[in-house]
């Protein structure tokens, strides 16, 4: 029986926890870059459309980054400082490292990188006293195409 | 007759362990298959709103070139949803939209669930979902 609670204790709760964390962190990856997918899309809405009929589309940079954050912080239920509200999926304030919007490329792309924390749903005092953090940041890279229907 | 031949040397303390043994291992068995579809009942909820959510967001991506949720875009979120056992699902959208406008997809549903509440017992569980999600209008209306 000693063996069995032990075998409970020290390998199937940990091992499910740890494959918990995994989804959930794997889920919330998927969402935020859903938001971002779309977000991306709406600087479709900053292209100049006086330009649209020639060979390079001209993007208002200050729309479309007013867009991506608006339309951003909706879909995530965040403030306009990106951080989180109520029932919102992030557990901490997203930062936007880097927005990079390529208008003349042979396909019109949109290249951002973005990091935000999460916080760990077991054994959340544990993992804080052994690596002293009470969240994790995870790093992602999002190359969207802008649809150009011209 | 073999078979009498075969455990009349067998001790009764022995007899009596081995017993024990077999009562004590299928409890453990018992008691682990319990924990194990307990735990994985934890990810039920997660994996259908991961579905639901897929779901929504094929009909935004549609509602959001088309400029408006079209008929044909909500009867095919209605039957997915249906399909995958949802229900009470409610499915609200713009009727139309002009370029460059902000819309938004609501969309909510039920899920009906088994869900282990002691070791032993379980009951019926209902999972409220919602999409609420907004995207920019990308149809040109003349």
């Amino acid at each position: 029986m000693l063996i069995f609670a032990c075998i409970i204790i020290f390998i199937l709760l940990p091992l499910f926890a740890y494959c918990y964390e995994k989804y959930v962190a794997y889920l919330k990856l998927n969402v935020i870059k859903d938001a971002v997918d779309m977000s991306i899309l709406s600087s479709y809405n900053a292209i100049n459309s006086q330009v649209l009929a020639g060979s390079s589309i001209d993007i208002c940079i200050q729309k479309a980054n007013q867009n991506f954050t608006t339309l951003l912080a909706s879909n995530l239920n965040l403030d306009g400082q990106l951080n989180p509200l109520d029932k919102s999926i992030v557990d901490g304030q997203i930062q936007i490292k880097d927005i990079i919007f390529h208008p003349n490329a042979s396909k019109p792309s949109v290249q951002c990188e973005l990091s935000f924390p999460i916080k760990p749903c077991f054994f959340r005092e544990i993992i804080r006293i052994i690596s002293g953090k009470s969240s994790f940041d995870i790093t992602f890279r999002e190359i969207v195409e802008i649809p150009v229907d011209k | 007759m073999v078979d009498k031949y075969l455990y009349q040397d067998i001790p009764d303390r022995l007899v009596i362990v081995m017993i024990e043994r077999v009562i004590s291992t299928g409890f453990i068995l018992v008691f682990l298959a319990a924990i194990l579809m307990a735990s994985v009942q934890f990810f039920v909820p997660l994996s259908v709103k991961s579905d639901f959510d897929s779901l929504c967001r094929i009909a935004l991506i549609k509602m959001e070139s088309e400029g408006k949720l079209t008929e044909e875009t909500k009867a095919s979120l209605y039957c997915g949803l249906e399909g995958r056992g949802f229900k009470d699902i409610k499915i609200n959208g713009p009727e139309s939209s002009q370029y460059g406008e902000m819309i938004k997809l609501v969309v909510k549903a039920s899920y009906q669930y088994y869900s282990l509440t002691k070791i032993f017992l379980g009951e019926v569980k209902s999972l409220n979902l919602e999409f609420n999600k907004s995207c920019i209008s990308r149809k040109i209306v003349n």
